[in-house]
């Protein structure tokens, strides 16, 4: 396992909270979007991703969240992105994807927001 | 963020995902995970939520094989590739698809209906291998010039990426075939010791019973015309037996090696009983012999027995393939941490490209000679080996019309 990415993974009613750690990059991206797939189930289509401890977000990082936005809208769910750190943030807004991914300043209002 | 720092961090930006897209291609060696990396990587530096791959098969008739897709239905991607790899292949290394469908080409209407905006030709030296191509912006913004030629330089990384897993998987296919053929070769090799192993035991056996007969003859028949005969039969009794035993000695050899007896001697005595027992046999057969070994020489680490055998099949060799008349020597010398014993005649010589086969296994330099001489043209092969498992080697050095020499080289205890 990478020492420089892990995530751990819980269930709030019907979303599904996803805090992954470290760099988002080409080598955990793919990582990312299995630890994401395999907590979702049919009762919890909702994901909420709390990236405050992402230390570094490259391209395919970025790429595997938008991923993962296409897949739960197609499957009647929706991504929340929670408390993102500085390194999230700017990449985001360089591309202009703040205004196309949702994101909120903290899990517990990503959480609020759906209900859960 | 104002738009000129904005056009700088994206260059910044472009850079940056470039870099890590080919790190990643190049450790990247299965063609799957090159797909899903490169997908991810331009829709993150594009900002847009659709992607796909299109790879040529290399045994379907060489059309796009879709290998992944983000964003859109996997059905819709399959039926867009051969139509955008259709629309490459005219030399167009990317293609604005909002452009394409201005021709009205209902293709380019199924390509923008699923998201998507732009394609390029993943290619390698020029040779088409398949599509890549992503959607929108999320943000709405135009693709410009830079962004075409982004998406161009990413094809041509992922062609070579997708090349060299493709080059690898093929050279691990060849190792593991030839991995199974040298293992089917040993098996058979194995398996030729066994029966060489068995044949040979069951042949001595009866061989010497017929050896023990002879022998009871031999001392019970008064002189004459039978004992004669005798004779002749025992002599020819004792070169199968020999036979017999190089057969038994190689597949041995082969199978497990011999166990030697690695003990220091001293060479000059050893060639000096040798050159006694030998002189009569050679003079014998009208050729001349002579032992030259040079004084002082060095306590050398072999296995009497084995060295003997070595000797044996050298001088019988020279006196195989020499007319009577000819000069056979025995010599040995230091020659720096190593002792030489060579074997030298004046015969017809051998050719050069006939020295090496020599050595090998059931082959003579000749085959006309292996049949006029007679021989399974196992003694040079066990004989090398044999040197071989003392630490040591056998050459062979030889001149036409001048004579051939046969150098034993053993090291110094």
């Amino acid at each position: 396992m990478d020492e420089q990415f892990k995530a751990t993974t819980e269930s709030h009613g019907t979303s599904v909270v996803v805090r992954p750690e470290g760099r988002l990059d080409a080598k955990t991206a793919p990582r990312l979007l299995e630890a994401c797939l395999s907590a979702r189930t049919s009762g919890t289509p909702h994901l909420v991703l709390v990236l405050h401890d992402i230390t570094f977000l490259s391209s395919s990082g970025v790429g595997v969240l938008l991923v993962l936005a296409e897949r739960t809208k197609s499957e009647g769910g929706s991504l929340r992105i929670a408390a993102p750190s500085a390194a999230v943030k700017g990449p985001l807004e360089l591309l202009n994807l703040h205004r196309f991914l949702t994101i909120d300043d903290s899990e517990a209002e990503s959480l609020a927001a759906l209900g859960a | 963020m104002d738009s000129t720092r904005k056009r700088v961090e994206r260059s910044e930006s472009s850079l940056l995902s470039l870099f890590e897209l080919s790190h990643e291609l190049n450790v990247g060696l299965d063609p799957y995970e090159i797909a899903q990396l490169t997908l991810f990587s331009l829709m993150g530096h594009f900002g847009t939520s659709a992607a796909a791959l299109w790879l040529n098969s290399e045994t379907d008739g060489g059309g796009p094989v879709l290998l992944r897709c983000f964003g859109l239905s996997e059905g819709h991607a399959r039926r867009l590739g051969p139509s955008l790899a259709a629309r490459l292949i005219e030399g167009r290394v990317f293609e604005p698809v909002a452009e394409w469908a201005r021709t009205g080409a209902a293709e380019a209407q199924d390509a923008l209906d699923a998201g998507l905006a732009l394609a390029a030709a993943v290619r390698v030296h020029g040779r088409s291998m398949g599509v890549v191509a992503i959607g929108a912006r999320l943000d709405g913004d135009a693709y410009g010039a830079l962004d075409l030629e982004y998406l161009a330089t990413a094809a041509g990384m992922v062609g070579v990426a997708v090349e060299n897993a493709r080059l690898y998987q093929r050279a691990r296919e060849s190792n593991r075939q030839l991995r199974e053929s040298n293992e089917r070769l040993a098996e058979l090799d194995r398996l030729k010791s066994e029966l060489l192993d068995n044949v040979s035991h069951e042949l001595l056996t009866p061989l010497s019973v017929i050896k023990g007969n002879l022998d009871i003859l031999d001392v019970i028949l008064e002189e004459g015309a039978a004992k004669e005969r005798i004779a002749v039969s025992t002599r020819q009794s004792e070169k199968l037996e020999g036979l017999i035993k190089n057969l038994l000695d190689f597949s041995k050899l082969e199978e497990q090696g011999l166990n030697l007896k690695l003990e220091p001697h001293d060479l000059g005595d050893l060639l000096r009983d040798f050159a006694d027992a030998r002189r009569p046999g050679i003079a014998e057969g009208l050729r001349e012999f002579s032992l030259e070994v040079e004084e002082s020489l060095p306590i050398v680490t072999f296995d009497r027995r084995r060295l003997l055998q070595i000797l044996g099949e050298l001088v019988d060799n020279a006196v195989k393939f020499t007319d009577p008349g000819s000069h056979i020597r025995v010599l040995a010398a230091r020659r720096g941490e190593a002792i030489e014993i060579e074997v030298r005649d004046d015969g017809a010589g051998i050719p050069a490209d006939r020295l090496e086969s020599l050595f090998e296994p059931f082959r003579q330099g000749d085959g006309s000679s292996t049949r006029e001489a007679g021989g399974m043209g196992l003694g040079l092969a066990l004989a090398r080996r044999l040197a071989q498992a003392m630490g040591g080697s056998l050459q062979a050095n030889s001149e036409i019309a001048v004579g051939s020499r046969f150098i034993v080289t053993l090291r110094a205890a």
